[in-house]
């Protein structure tokens, strides 16, 4: 029985001395085991004199052992909370965190990088480029030859004393110097810069960045153009987003789409963002002009492939509701630094 | 281009809401950017008769008038606009939407008090309520300008009930009709409706020609490149009046201005065909004689916007037996222009080529609704209608008579283009199975003849297209009224190909991601920089790639470095960071080449910033696991010299990896700093010195260089023994030497770690001290201290045999 009650005892204190909150705790449990007059193991011990021999052979030593074990117990806790107590004095957790600094990354290379990770991961090369061109990349490979109306839709920064050569006004302007290179299966994006001679406003910059992305294959057509946008547009904004391809004119693609995505503020419901048509002009697009393939020197007829632009300033100001381009380029910390 | 819902109504029937018009035309052909109920701005917008002009008593360039609108007259202040007593305007009342100066986007009239007199309104010009795209010098007088009698100009009437606008006006994106010719028009439009809608399109009924030869006209065309066809006819007994009311209002809702019947006949044809069209007073003419030639040099033309304009070979104009009489597809020429007394004409509808229209369009900077057309490539069917129209509705409302035969040199006809399709090629690129029967459909729908042959279909496009040329052209069509939307997404079914390892990209992040790490904020620059650079930095404007056409001054040179751009990142931003630490990766432009750099500026309080920049080079260094080495600049390469006069001599190093430089590393000169506002009494200087380390890499060369080979030392089994070792020595002697002796003494000494250098107060003159730790470690066993004793004196000895060098006691 006594046997029992020891080992009982023992556990009972063990728990109560390991939930303890503070030595008046601690103290409490010391007298409801060890305590001179009451102690539940004092009295065993005290009892023991009325036991016979054998009995008191038997329990004699479990008592002793279960005090001394209670008592370094008691006293391993007691000291625990010593030392808390010397260390935790004064200690304001409210105050603030010691200052470190770090840089910060501009948020058009945020999403740059965001996009070079998701696009790699679809198993699309990301090759770089040249900003000064030659006429011939930016615009007659591409199916642009001079003096044809839609080089008035890029306004287009020339060099003096050089008329071959041209800023970048499209990062379009890799695709068959990269096409020239390799030979299909191609699937590449090109992030860069891109220059446009426009007058600078909220909404314009001379300098914006764009992603092009082409696949050519043997048999590539709008339907997966369609859901290879969709896919792209899902990683991007991680979650499903609603398209709609419409007519669009480019040079460089026939047929030629504008991709709208359905608006994000008002989930298509119309708003001012959306001008109130619920869509959003994200992405021209459209399968590689024939033009543009031979251009590049393939054989006729045996490559279709598509190609699309993602403009990246666009996607930071969508992405951290930024109201002016203009802060891109400034170079202002305050701005910087917020990212 | 606007579209009017109303004017489509006449060749097709319509579903009644024009924005679902709208959406459907965005979906299948082109996209309608607004659809505007027209007048809407007008409501507040009425007749007003002006009733009395007097001087503004306190500013002598305005004047106050009295505006009657009804019982109640309002006053206005405004400037001298030729505003006439008696005249009839167009009053926009406070709370009017207007567009200041014809620009702009609407606005609200507000009450306004102008040197001390209250306006309450104004009197608008045509472009400021949207009536014309163009601002014009005067306000709209509603008796001249729009022929109402004094009876119909009930004062107060809004001006959109008075102008009978009840239509909607679909905006269509002109940049989406670059390779659609025939959409410049409204048939064009209801042709493109009627194969949406499966519906029919009822053209206009063209009438016969009676032949006539009262006069006989010549026309000769020298160049049939530039001019496939000329279709002229000599119409007399023309009375010139207003054009009919229903004609008038089109063309305002379009946003034309009625002038009189001819030109706005010409006009209208314009829009409904998309044909451009010019009269000729056959009166101010030489002879009846039409030559269409490229100008001659030296030759001149006045146009009817009474422009003065030289003419050059590359022109193609129009020409009597005397000279020019209109730039062909561009502008008439004012001689020979319709007027009120015009009563026998020539009339023109002809074809000109695309490339050159557009040329000269563009040298003469004289952009035209003809050149907007033409330009395009207008198909060379498209003249004989036109001209049948346009005679038409001159007889019926001008009263004209054939003079003439109908003169037609159609010299170079278009090659009728048969396009082959294969069945299977329309699923390849769709990638959806539409059959045979629907293709057909819907381009017989178009207007195309299609024949079916084995496994493909055979094509001729309506002479009004000239876009289709090739299959996929075709393949456009069936796909955008099938529907792009129709089309149901499929996966790219393909061999699996990891892409290619770029170590540039790799390296690239990894490279920013580590300035990030040490600190750097980065920044994006202009490609770009001024005058005002130059000058700064000293450089030579030769020495630069210019652009031909910069937006501004301050913006006309490709730059040669990331550094003013950084510096000018420094200036701007002092008030907010004291120290700044930027970098920028971006291209720099060289005439042989374009370079990818990434740059960094450190400023501090102090020469010895350089050392924190070194140091910070380093750590990316060895981050990017480079073996390099940092040491002074002995030569720049030609097109580097100019950087010889912007750092400080002492402090302008390279960095080494091998026989490669791959970046450089250097303390800006002070006068630098000063120019570009960083010390000194600048803008956000204030009076304080500063310091600034640029350090730049050429990164394909650092890429190269970057690596992950590391390999793993085995952890040392015997522990390091540390000393220190304080030594005075002339301060001529630099750290590398005297680390390169201290290294060779001894194969136990594993690391030295320079802590101090100190010159002055206990050091004799001449002299430094330099104080290091000295780190040994045998991997035999442990090294007792004596043996660690007898080292430090074996350094010592060497040393102070060396360079005379002391141990400081």
């Amino acid at each position: 029985m006594d046997k029992e009650k020891i080992r009982g005892l023992l556990k009972e204190a063990e728990a109560k001395i390991g939930i303890a909150k503070g030595l008046n705790e601690v103290e409490k449990i010391k007298k409801e085991y060890l305590g001179r007059k009451d102690g539940q193991i004092s009295l065993i011990l005290r009892g023991l004199k009325d036991m016979k021999p054998e009995q008191k052979k038997e329990v004699g030593p479990m008592a002793n052992s279960a005090k001394i074990e209670i008592e370094k117990m008691i006293k391993d806790k007691e000291e625990w909370f010593l030392l808390q107590g010397q260390e935790v004095a004064g200690f304001d957790i409210t105050l603030p965190g010691s200052k470190t600094t770090t840089g910060h990354m501009h948020p058009i290379e945020i999403v740059r990088q965001e996009l070079e990770v998701i696009f790699n991961s679809m198993g699309f090369d990301v090759i770089e480029g040249d900003n000064l061109v030659s006429d011939y990349y930016n615009f007659e490979s591409l199916n642009i030859p001079p003096d044809h109306p839609a080089r008035d839709m890029q306004d287009t920064f020339f060099i003096k004393g050089h008329k071959e050569l041209v800023m970048r006004t499209h990062t379009s302007a890799m695709q068959v110097k990269i096409m020239e290179e390799r030979e299909p299966p191609l699937r590449v994006v090109v992030p860069g810069r891109c220059f446009r001679n426009e007058a600078t406003d909220a909404s314009h910059e001379h300098t914006f960045h764009q992603l092009e992305g082409f696949i050519v294959d043997k048999n590539i057509s709008i339907s997966n153009l369609i859901y290879t946008q969709k896919m792209i547009l899902k990683e991007i904004f991680k979650k499903d987003v609603k398209v709609r391809l419409r007519p669009g004119y480019f040079p460089f693609v026939e047929p030629g789409f504008e991709l709208d995505c359905s608006c994000l503020i008002c989930d298509g419901k119309g708003c001012p963002v959306c001008k109130g048509s619920g869509w959003v002009e994200l992405i021209p697009c459209g399968m590689i002009h024939p033009k543009v393939l031979e251009s590049a020197g393939y054989p006729k007829g045996k490559y279709t492939g598509f190609a699309f632009g993602l403009g990246l300033t666009r996607l930071a100001m969508m992405k951290f509701g930024i109201d002016d381009i203009r802060l891109f380029m400034d170079g202002d910390l305050r701005f910087l630094k917020q990212f | 281009m606007n579209l009017s819902y109303n004017w489509l109504k006449q060749y097709i029937a319509l579903p009644p809401k024009p924005e679902k018009v709208a959406d459907d035309l965005t979906m299948h052909t082109a996209e309608v950017d607004e659809v505007r109920k027209l007048g809407e701005n007008l409501d507040e917008v009425v007749v007003g008769l002006v009733e009395s002009i007097e001087k503004h008593p306190n500013a002598d360039k305005l004047l106050i008038a009295q505006i009657k609108i009804g019982p109640e007259s309002k006053q206005i202040v405004c400037g001298d606009l030729d505003l006439s007593e008696r005249q009839y305007v167009a009053f926009a009342k406070v709370g009017a939407k207007v567009k200041w100066h014809g620009e702009d986007d609407w606005t609200n009239l507000e009450e306004a008090e102008i040197r001390g007199e209250k306006s309450f309104g104004m009197a608008c010009a045509g472009a400021e309520i949207g009536l014309s795209d163009k601002m014009e010098v005067n306000v709209i007088d509603l008796k001249k300008d729009y022929g109402f009698s004094e009876t119909e100009l009930k004062l107060g009437t809004p001006l959109n009930k008075l102008l009978g606008m009840e239509d909607y006006l679909l905006d269509i994106d002109n940049k989406s009709l670059t390779h659609r010719s025939d959409l410049f028009s409204h048939i064009g439009f209801a042709r493109e409706l009627a194969a949406i809608y499966s519906k029919t399109v009822n053209l206009p009924k063209l009438g016969n020609l009676k032949a006539a030869n009262k006069v006989n006209l010549k026309v000769e065309v020298k160049d049939k490149e530039l001019c496939p066809r000329y279709m002229g006819i000599v119409l007399e007994d023309i009375r010139i009046e207003e054009s009919p009311e229903w004609m008038q209002k089109m063309l305002v809702s379009y946003g034309m201005r009625p002038i009189n019947n001819v030109v706005d006949i010409t006009n209208f044809v314009m829009l409904e065909y998309g044909q451009p069209m010019h009269a000729f007073d056959l009166e101010k003419l030489a002879t009846p004689k039409i030559i269409v030639r490229p100008a001659i040099k030296g030759e001149e033309i006045i146009t009817i916007d009474d422009q003065k304009r030289k003419l050059t070979p590359e022109d193609l104009i129009i020409a009597d037996e005397k000279g020019p009489i209109a730039i062909a597809g561009v502008m008439g020429g004012a001689t020979s222009e319709v007027s009120d007394k015009t009563t026998t004409l020539i009339l023109e509808s002809a074809n000109f080529n695309k490339t050159s229209v557009r040329k000269t369009s563009n040298r003469l900077a004289l952009r035209t609704e003809a050149v907007l057309r033409f330009e395009k490539g207008l198909s060379a069917y498209l003249p004989e209608e036109a001209m049948l129209r346009a005679v038409d509705l001159l007889k019926e409302y001008a009263g004209a008579k054939e003079a003439s035969a109908l003169k037609d040199e159609f010299k170079l006809k278009p090659k009728v283009n048969e396009v082959i399709v294969r069945n299977e090629y329309i699923y390849r690129l769709i990638g959806e199975d539409i059959k045979p029967e629907k293709v057909k459909q819907i381009l017989s729908a178009l207007g195309f003849i299609v024949k079916k042959t084995n496994g493909a279909i055979k094509v001729i496009a309506p002479n009004f297209r000239t876009d289709i040329n090739i299959p996929e052209d075709v393949i456009e069509e069936v796909a955008r009224i099938y529907g792009f939307d129709n089309i149901t997404p499929k996966p790219i079914v393909s061999a699996i190909n990891p892409p290619s390892y770029n170590p540039t990209i790799v390296w690239k992040r990894r490279i920013k991601e580590a300035l990030m790490d040490l600190g750097f904020t980065q920044m994006m620059n202009y490609s770009f920089y001024g005058d005002k650079e130059l000058r700064n930095l000293n450089f030579d404007p030769k020495t630069h790639i210019e652009l031909a056409n910069p937006l501004s001054e301050d913006q006309k040179y490709l730059r040669t470095t990331l550094l003013p751009g950084l510096l000018n990142n420094v200036e701007r931003n002092l008030y907010i960071d004291e120290n700044p630490k930027l970098f920028e990766e971006g291209h720099i432009y060289y005439p042989d080449n374009e370079m990818d750099m990434v740059g960094g500026v450190i400023v501090g309080d102090s020469e010895k910033v350089f050392f924190d920049a070194k140091g910070l080079v380093e750590m990316l260094l060895k981050q990017l696991n480079v073996d390099f080495e940092i040491r002074p600049i002995k030569e720049r390469a030609e097109k580097y010299s100019k950087f010889w006069n912007i750092f400080n001599n002492q402090a302008d190093t390279e960095i080494r990896a091998g026989d490669q430089v791959i970046g450089t590393l250097s303390l800006i000169s002070p006068e630098i700093l000063l120019n570009f506002n960083i010390s000194g009494v600048g803008n956000y200087a204030e009076g304080k010195d500063k310091f600034v380390v640029y350090f730049n890499f050429w990164l394909d060369e650092l890429v190269k260089e970057a690596n992950n080979d590391k390999k793993y030392k085995p952890l040392p089994k015997y522990p390091d023994v540390s000393i220190d070792l304080s030594i005075i020595i002339s301060e001529d002697i630099k750290w590398n030497e005297v680390e390169k002796e201290i290294k060779n003494v001894n194969i136990s000494l594993r690391e030295i770690e320079l802590f101090d250098v100190y010159k002055g107060k206990s050091i004799p003159s001449g002299q430094k001290s330099f104080a290091m730790h000295l780190k040994f470690r045998d991997d035999s066993k442990t090294l007792e201290m004596d043996e660690v004793e007898k080292y430090r004196k074996e350094i010592m000895n060497k040393l102070n045999k060396q360079f005379k060098a002391e141990i400081r006691k």
